[in-house]
């Protein structure tokens, strides 16, 4: 139900703290439906070519063949979910939503006030194509009603997961404290993206666009701004990039398109948020610009590696810092902790990635990922299996 | 390929170059920003490649190390939603800017302080002032529209309904006028409510300028044709004149030429740019950079803005007068670069 009217959103707290553990249909049901629900907004991304939709669908496809994610193990509901999804990614409230409510959760999610209301309430709308049954105990709320609703109901909750940054996460925290209730918060990250220029040097023409398109995909079309969009870009390669010499932002550029109204707002937007930047944060490190993407400017990081965490932290909301190392066997000294998702281009093999991964032993990334796979959600997501997060597993011996 | 039409005049670059200069040594912000990205080598060869958002202004009040004293000021946008632009303008920028503005309008509609002529506003009196927030761009857009006109004459009533009797008077004679109002608020309150009414008449020898809140009519599918074709059939006035111009950079605008364009003046320049910011090239759409040789104690001379538009020729407009001239397309559409970490 599309929570939008201050009547709605009343009587949706009255019936949350009359009604609870009230049993969803089933999980085998659950699963159907979120499987047609999936095929349907599948076959409207492909006729429109919508690839945060595809993506969507594709995850509903996962979860909803949920055995292959947790065999044959056994999940119960915990009850009251609440879902703060972070505005950065358009379908995010939905990624939350159909995980926990395939566990069989009463779903309450906040619809962002920057998020397109337009695609959200595209999805809905196929909710009542699918089966009205997919409206039982799940509410969409627009963010003018979610605090009140929340606030009316914090004892009853059981969950509340909250992707946003710490402060967003303290600050909800302290003024709405769940009593009993698992809180569960998933704050900014950032990422790195491994690039090999050995590779890069002998691509063809059409290998080289199609890393240019992967990366782009991965920045979110140059924006940056996802937590696994590529902050870090670690190059391999014997020479040192320098602002004449670092071909990768070229060809960037180059295939950039050039329709100012559509995609001139991301440009400024990049300067902005790096003047910003500049104005409040700390930016007296040792590094050399390399240049720019869409306004967003590359840095190859020259100073103590003991201080790049630091660094990371200032810039790289605005920013792209640059390691250069000559071989992939000195990732282990340069990898910085903490860091969600890896990407990694063509031309790094599975060896050098296995090797990578037992070398890396207690610092590695949550993610290991192919170049243009950076902003795909998985069940799996800051370590945490979501499934097993959104339910309860019983024992049964 | 770039345009070299794009580009600035010689005498305008090293203008520029100066206040890059001044507001590097006087403007912490400015510097940190040039710093960052070692662009102090840029102010010669490349004076025109630096340039700061002009959101910062909403964030932020930069001074270019002028003391706040009982002369200096503060100018506010008049926007109504989101965070407002704060302009710290001392005396010498804000005496610079007024004789900017008397300059440019004045030789557009050959009018002088010297002769004075009949000023309506179309606008309430009663613009919502918190004095302590500073001066509102609209208040003093007015003000400074004034120096051409006698007194004031305000069209709307403090409910933004047209005052019949001000209306009565603005008609009741032949003689030259001057009419000033922002667009949106020329269209909302006053040919609206004509159309409403079923009134119209004629304002001959007389001026209506306008500018300044054209995002809004632009988002109600008002196009500058069609207002000015409103304009035309309502009030039958001889000039209907449109500027472009921002509060960060007061004085320098632009203003339209008898042949719809607008042009570049001796106080300013503008430049497009691509999604790489690379110059873009004629007829091209581009992202507009404003450049006005007028701030001095803030560092508004070089601004990006989100608007887009494209540079038409050099020199060459049919109206006769030299320099770039150009259109304002519009805002860029605001594709929301969003982060993890907001949760809003
Ligand atoms: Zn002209």
């Amino acid at each position: 139900m599309f929570i939008d009217t201050p009547d709605k959103s009343e009587q949706l707290l009255a019936n949350l703290l009359e009604a609870k553990n009230i049993t969803n249909h089933g999980l085998n049901v659950r699963s159907e439906l979120l499987n047609k629900l999936g095929m349907l907004i599948r076959k409207k991304a492909i006729d429109h070519k919508d690839k945060e939709l595809l993506a969507l669908s594709n995850y509903f496809l996962e979860v909803s063949d949920y055995k292959k994610i947790i065999g044959n193990k056994i999940l119960q509901p915990r009850g009251l979910v609440f879902h703060i999804p972070s505005s950065n990614i358009t379908y995010m409230p939905f990624y939350s939503w159909a995980t926990s409510f395939l566990v069989g959760n009463i779903n309450v999610v906040r619809l962002s006030r920057r998020a397109n209301l337009n695609s959200l309430r595209l999805i809905l709308n196929f909710f009542s194509s699918v089966s009205s049954k997919l409206y039982v105990n799940q509410y969409f709320v627009l963010p003018d009603y979610f605090n009140s609703i929340m606030n009316g109901c914090l004892g009853s909750i059981d969950l509340r997961l909250i992707w946003g940054n710490r402060d967003t996460i303290s600050t909800i925290r302290k003024d709405s404290p769940l009593s009993i209730g698992l809180d569960l918060s998933f704050p900014d990250r950032y990422s790195a993206c491994l690039i090999s220029s050995n590779y890069y040097k002998v691509a063809s023409d059409t290998q080289i666009s199609q890393i240019c398109k992967l990366f782009q995909n991965d920045s979110l079309d140059g924006s940056f701004g996802a937590c696994s969009s590529p902050h870090l870009l670690i190059w391999i390669s014997e020479e040192s990039p320098s602002s004449d010499n670092f071909p990768l932002l070229y060809d960037l550029n180059t295939f950039i398109k050039n329709d100012v109204q559509e995609y001139g707002s991301i440009s400024t937007e990049n300067i902005r948020k790096f003047q910003e930047s500049i104005i409040t944060n700390d930016f007296s490190f040792k590094y050399l610009a390399l240049g720019k993407y869409k306004g967003r400017p590359f840095l190859l990081y020259q100073d103590d590696l003991k201080l790049l965490p630091t660094f990371l932290q200032n810039a790289s909301q605005s920013a792209t810092i640059v390691l250069y190392i000559k071989s992939i066997s000195e990732i282990k000294n340069v990898l910085p902790k903490n860091i969600q998702s890896m990407t990694y281009s063509p031309g790094i093999s599975s060896e050098e990635l296995s090797s990578l991964v037992a070398d890396l032993d207690s610092n590695l990334p949550d993610r290991i990922i192919p170049l243009g796979r950076a902003l795909d959600f998985d069940v799996v997501w800051d370590g945490y299996n979501l499934l097993e997060i959104f339910g309860r597993l019983v024992t049964f011996k | 390929m770039i345009d070299s039409l794009n580009m600035l005049t010689d005498s305008k670059r090293e203008l520029l170059t100066m206040l890059h200069r001044h507001h590097y040594s006087n403007c912490r912000e400015f510097q940190l920003t040039i710093d960052a990205l070692n662009l102090y080598d840029q102010f010669e060869e490349n004076p025109e490649e630096i340039f700061l958002h002009s959101s910062l202004f909403k964030s932020n009040i930069l001074r270019s190390n002028t003391a706040i004293n009982s002369d200096s000021s503060i100018l506010v946008s008049s926007g109504t939603s989101g965070q407002r632009s704060r302009i710290f303008a001392d005396r010498e920028t804000r005496v610079s800017q007024q004789r900017a503005l008397l300059k440019i309008v004045g030789e557009r509609l050959s009018l002088s302080p010297r002769h004075r002529i009949p000023y309506y506003v179309i606008d309430t009196k009663d613009i919502l002032v918190d004095k302590s927030q500073g001066i509102q761009a609209r208040q003093a857009a007015i003000m400074g529209f004034n120096m051409f006109g006698k007194s004031p004459n305000y069209l709307l009533n403090s409910d933004f309904s047209i005052d019949l009797k001000v209306l009565e008077k603005l008609i009741s004679d032949d003689q030259p006028k001057l009419l000033f109002g922002f667009t949106w608020v020329v269209y909302k309150y006053f040919l609206m409510e004509l159309i409403k009414q079923g009134i119209n008449f004629t304002i001959p020898n007389s001026y209506l300028v306008h500018g300044g809140g054209w995002k809004k009519t632009l988002k109600e599918g008002v196009s500058n044709d069609k207002f000015k074709s409103l304009v035309t059939q309502l009030l039958s006035i001889t000039h209907c004149i449109n500027y472009y111009g921002m509060i960060e950079q007061t004085g320098s605008i632009f203003m339209e030429c008898s042949h719809g364009y607008l042009h570049v003046n001796q106080f300013s320049d503008i430049i497009f740019r691509t999604n790489t910011l690379e110059l873009s090239s004629i007829n091209n759409p581009g992202i507009v950079q404003s450049i006005s040789l007028l701030p001095k104690s803030y560092p508004g001379h070089s601004l990006l803005t989100e608007d887009f538009g494209v540079l038409r020729g050099y020199d060459g407009c049919k109206c006769g007068a030299n320099g770039k001239y150009f259109e304002i397309l519009g805002r860029l559409n605001k594709t929301i670069v969003r982060g993890c970490s907001d949760v809003y």
